[in-house]
């Protein structure tokens, strides 16, 4: 029955592909029939509601662990907690909510042995219950690492560099075009398939970073972008492809500057909301540049993204893009205190059908913050936003404790 | 004259001497069986923030003295060349990014020669008088001299 729904689902895939090959370039489409096929034969291994098969995945990707055995392995375990209270006024829908709190608890995990690695990242909040990241990697060279599993794509600075540790980052709020995909951002987050890390350090220090990453993307819902479940054999993802090329004046410092971009084939979750919508699927394109650069006690957190969204449609595609950025300057007064402001912006938003399908995609904002390092790894954030989103305005308000154990 | 000169001479440099011998100095230390014989302080620096450097294949596990904060200090303008904030902070976002490890860290110096003696590929730092007072330990180069 299962096998038989498979073949049905493999066939009208088949259909769906040879429609829209007359649109795509070659290679992209055979990269994404790749994917397809790679999810469709793997996809029993990885039901949740099949434990002894999940089991036996999970062992298999552990089997490399044995063999590290005499290498004094060694184990990470971080802790990430937060609570936010926040107050919407002036909100106009109820996209969001108008005031409450949010507890957050968030763990990683990593285990390294001589070339490899393993990596995990959960997050459990009022709001939320999600593997973030489930990886594991193989070093080659002295800084090459090749990741297999779920992970954040690379041409998403803000989330690369701080993941889910709210502590780490500066703001309590991240800007809209960095926000998660199923929490009102444009761009797609959470990357199930292959991710390539590079470096190279010069004997000055500076360097230069890569990172190339290559799965499946999320697919769109009626509430946003949605990603990958490896555990729903019905789920329909197509690919998605990015990138981040760095350059770092000292290595081992936070300052960089560089470019971004990917591609991604963001399927329609249903049939039902594609025929509503007109849309079988979204190829996005987006690219970039950003920079995080320190002088003395300021430092400046920037990036303008670029992205062409085209929509397949079966009476005729079409094609929207709009230009999105935003800029952040914190400035440190002594050890302990930090304020900070940021500016949001975008342009041709209102003419983006894609921005339609992203109901709590934050396009203008403008906040100014202050963060209180009360102890050794503690912190107390208060941040004040005038937000806009497609269909409304409102005022944020948000109080925030955050801290990093151990 | 010629005497009196050769004896100020002598006088002079003796004292220069003692006051090399008598300054205080930081030094690389590893376990006397280790088979590490010299880093560069770039390799010594992608140690301590985690980059894998590798020495007959093998990881060089990099451990933080925390047994005298002078020493700590000494360690982290000479060798990571960032504020004790600052350094922390970079090594809990490189651990959060790729699953780095960060450095042990020892506030005992006994454990840390005992760690040091175990294991063949681990390096630490310490004042160059505990280095020459612990048994089973190896000075491997100068960090760090007083002026």
């Amino acid at each position: 029955m299962y096998e038989s729904s498979l073949v049905d689902r493999s066939v009208r895939l088949l259909r769906v592909k040879i429609i829209r090959r007359a649109f795509t370039a070659p290679v992209i489409t055979g990269i994404s029939e790749i994917f397809v096929s790679i999810k469709h034969i793997f996809a029993p291994l990885l039901n949740p509601f099949d434990w002894k098969r999940t089991l036996a995945g999970f062992l298999l990707a552990l089997l490399p662990m044995p063999s590290q055995a005499g290498d004094e392995a060694q184990h990470e375990f971080l802790f990430f907690p937060s609570v936010e209270l926040f107050d919407n006024t002036g909100l106009e829908d109820e996209l969001f909510d108008s005031a409450g709190n949010i507890v957050s608890a968030n763990f990683m995990y990593s285990y390294s042995g001589n070339r490899f690695r393993f990596l995990g990242e959960y997050v459990l909040s009022t709001e939320e219950s999600e593997i973030e990241r489930l990886a594991a990697g193989w070093q080659f060279g002295e800084q090459t690492m090749l990741w297999v599993g779920r992970f954040h794509q690379p041409s998403k600075y803000w989330t690369t560099e701080h993941h889910h540790g709210q502590y780490l980052q500066t703001s309590i709020s991240r800007p809209g075009i960095e926000e998660w995909e199923d929490e009102g951002g444009p761009i797609p987050t959470h990357i199930t398939g292959l991710l390539l890390e590079t470096g190279h350090i010069r004997k000055d220090s500076s360097g230069i970073q890569f990172s190339a990453s290559a799965g499946f993307a999320p697919v769109l819902t009626e509430s946003g972008l949605e990603p990958f479940k490896p555990w729903d054999p019905s789920s329909d993802n197509g690919a998605a492809l990015n990138f981040r090329l760095a350059f770092l004046p000292d290595y081992f410092g936070n300052d960089q500057f560089g470019i971004l971009g990917g591609w991604s084939d963001i399927e329609i979750e249903n049939d039902n909301f594609a025929s509503q919508i007109g849309t079988e699927s979204v190829e996005q394109l987006q690219f970039g540049v950003y920079m995080n650069w320190s002088w003395e006690h300021l430092r400046i957190i920037s990036k303008v993204n670029y992205l062409e969204n085209k929509h397949i449609r079966a009476n005729g595609n079409f094609t929207d893009d709009f230009w999105a950025g935003y800029i952040q300057a914190e400035y440190a007064i002594g050890s302990y205190w930090t304020v900070y402001g940021r500016h949001e912006n975008e342009s041709g938003e209102d003419d983006t059908e894609f921005l339609r399908l992203i109901p709590k995609f934050i396009s203008h904002r403008n906040l100014f913050g202050v963060r209180w390092d009360i102890a050794t790894s503690h912190a107390l954030t208060l941040e004040i936003a005038d937000t806009e989103t497609l269909t409304s305005e409102f005022s944020q308000y948000r109080l925030q404790w955050s801290a990093v154990f151990p | 004259m010629s005497r009196w000169f050769a004896a100020l001479l002598t006088l002079g440099l003796m004292l220069s001497c003692m006051a090399v011998w008598g300054a205080e100095q930081v030094v690389l230390v590893a376990g006397e069986k280790s088979p590490i014989e010299n880093l560069s302080p770039l390799e010594l620096r992608k140690v301590y923030f985690g980059i894998v450097v590798r020495f007959d294949n093998q990881i060089i596990r990099p451990f933080r003295n925390s047994s005298d904060s002078q020493l700590n200090q000494i360690f982290l303008q000479s060798v990571v060349a960032m504020t004790e904030s600052s350094y922390e902070r970079r090594l809990v976002l490189l651990t959060l990014k790729s699953g780095r490890p960060r450095p042990e860290k020892f506030t005992d110096q006994d454990g840390l020669v005992h760690a040091l003696r175990e294991c063949p590929y681990c390096i630490s730092y310490m004042w160059r008088s505990d280095a020459e007072r612990s048994i089973g330990i190896k000075v491997i180069k100068l960090l760090w001299q007083e002026n």
